[in-house]
């Protein structure tokens, strides 16, 4: 046990943006105990997740993990990643231990890997669908049905600190976590060596954004000019009653307020928010400056709950999709849009119904509503130009691309209106007119699921890299 | 009139969840925030106000004194990535509150 363990968060999430070099070296004469990063979120849709594939440029990826193994080996610290690959199912994790495999294998060096997947299989859902109670929809009123565990590809439960704990016990030089709490995969060290749950989770909270809580000093606007936010690391120190957290880079400061503000950010409440096995919560925070760029924050409580309770994600293919893009210039054609594309969608869904399960065309009006849809408060159209956005679904990437096609040719040559020319009555901008996007998808579950310890959906190995025939 | 873009440091939104998105107004000055907060209209009724037919799906409005900050939570009329989405990210969704009126 220990009085104070020091963390480095280098940047908001691997392989986005870059880490700023000197930032981070500067970081680690900090001396810290562990670097700890985030590499995934849900935040870019529910596509990643489904199929198993990337959004952070590989040799992003690969170049920030090269100079975060490498800081890690030097100082003798663990390196901890969570939600690995972006999305934190198996795939994901996988797609990392391999970059990491070759970094080792190129700079002839051997690191020892804890992975901790947290993909669940279709099946053990549905099990544990069936026998039990207290399976709840989050953020929505859906009960969780065999339907959304069937449609879903994958599966992911997003884990808090106890495998990591776990996993730190036998002192690996780093730790690939799949699928995770962002402040889980932080904060776990610090709890680890028996410092508070809230301040640790909370000090997560604001770390995995690295800079992002950190605003530029007042003089120091210009000389950052178009630096990319979030990218030069944070820095916090927790101890058994606070902690205290600054940016690496001295032309940033960490204010009260900046802290305070992070400490809402993405959050539906203010103060509350449901982890694993509880909540943080930070209604009795105090936010205090120590200096002009640090600020200690005391207060942070977590709320056990009686029955552990985890997230569950899934995501699925629904079908494959299809974009086309219209241009509308024509304002006798403009007054008359939704009449005109209710119509032809219509004739398409009468055409193509037949062919396959699957079929919704959607249409977004950029220059009217598309933005905001149904939130959008002004509803008339000023604009003497609209682009629209054809979305289609269908079972199959030639059904899907043969309804675009379709669609947008009955619009072209149709009788829209007496003066409206029956050929040429919209732009369309670029050939191929319609194009096929790749499978289309969505969130099909999202759920908390009570678990019978904090660690029963997670797996853990340890591998010694490099391994030949990682692949 | 004062409009909040004019007063507020940041006004941000972003999902919290794929159903539901978030806005922040955060204040520098503490004495606007205050005065924002104890307004003579509710706050809720001018949010819902700005949001025109979109209004039902405005869930909630918390107050977070330590920030100076407003919160509103709004359930997302499609879930993210879901057809017809156009803002996975929910990141747009503030604009109508910009120009809301405060004393």
């Amino acid at each position: 046990m220990t009085n104070e363990v020091t963390v480095v968060t280098p940047v908001l999430c691997l392989g986005v943006g870059g880490i700023k070099t000197e930032a981070f070296e500067a970081a680690l004469e900090y001396e810290p105990d562990v670097i700890a990063v985030d590499a995934g979120s849900l935040d870019f849709g529910p596509y990643y997740l489904a199929t198993g594939s990337t959004f952070a440029p590989r040799r992003q990826v690969k170049e920030d993990l090269s100079l975060l193994i490498s800081a890690s080996d030097r100082l003798d610290i663990p390196l901890i990643i969570g939600t690995a690959g972006g999305s934190g199912a198996r795939d994901h994790v996988q797609s990392t231990l391999e970059i990491i495999n070759e970094i080792a294998i190129e700079n002839d060096f051997s690191t020892k890997t804890t992975i901790i997947q947290s993909e669940i299989e279709s099946s053990t859902l549905e099990q544990v669908r069936t026998e039990r109670d207290n399976i709840s929809p989050i953020g929505h009123d859906q009960p969780l049905q065999a339907e959304n565990v069937e449609h879903a590809n994958r599966l992911v439960m997003q884990m808090g600190v106890n495998p990591f704990i776990n996993a730190l016990e036998e002192e690996p030089d780093v730790i690939l976590a799949g699928r995770s709490c962002d402040n889980a995969a932080i904060g776990a060290y610090a709890v680890a060596q028996g410092l508070p749950m809230g301040l640790a989770l909370h000090m997560g909270t604001i770390l995995e954004c690295a800079d992002f809580a950190a605003k530029p000093k007042p003089d120091t606007i210009q000389s950052l000019g178009s630096d990319m936010n979030a990218t030069s690391p944070m820095i916090a120190t927790i101890s058994s009653d606070g902690f205290n957290i600054e940016p690496a880079d001295n032309r940033l400061q960490c204010t009260e307020q900046s802290i305070a503000a992070h400490t809402l950010y993405e959050r539906g409440h203010p103060t509350w928010s449901l982890e694993p096995g509880g909540a943080l919560d930070t209604s009795d925070c105090i936010f205090e400056a120590v200096d002009t760029e640090t600020v200690r924050v005391t207060g942070s409580q977590f709320v056990h709950t009686d029955e552990h309770s985890v997230k569950v994600e899934g995501a699925g293919v629904v079908g494959q999709r299809a974009i086309t893009m219209l241009g509308f210039r024509d304002p006798r054609l403009i007054s008359q849009l939704d009449t005109v594309l209710n119509r032809v969608r219509n004739t398409m869904l009468e055409k193509f119904s037949s062919q396959t399960d699957r079929l919704s065309i959607d249409y977004s009006v950029f220059g009217r509503d598309a933005v905001m849809g149904d939130l959008e408060p002004n509803t008339q159209i000023a604009n003497h130009e609209l682009g629209v956005l054809v979305e289609i679904i269908a079972d199959t990437k030639t059904i899907a691309t043969d309804v675009g096609n379709t669609l947008e040719m009955r619009l072209f040559h149709g009788r829209h209106t007496d003066d409206v020319p029956q050929s040429g009555a919209v732009a369309i901008p670029f050939s191929p007119n319609t194009f096929h996007t790749g499978p289309a998808t969505e969130f099909t579950v999202y759920h908390a699921v009570p678990v019978e310890t904090p660690d029963e959906f997670a797996s853990t190995s340890k591998v010694v890299l490099p391994r030949e025939g990682l692949k | 009139m004062t409009k909040i873009k004019d007063v507020a440091q940041t006004i941000r939104s972003k999902n919290s969840s794929p159903y539901e998105i978030t806005i922040d107004i955060i204040f520098d000055d503490v004495t606007i925030y205050k005065m924002v907060k104890q307004s003579k209209m509710p706050l809720p009724e001018k949010v819902t106000e700005h949001y025109g037919s979109g209004k039902e799906y405005i869930k909630d409005v918390f107050y977070y004194d330590e920030a100076h900050a407003i919160k509103i939570a709004i359930q997302r009329p499609i879930t993210a990535g879901d057809s017809g989405d156009t803002d996975v990210y929910g990141a747009q969704q503030y604009a109508p509150i910009l120009n809301m009126e405060v004393e």
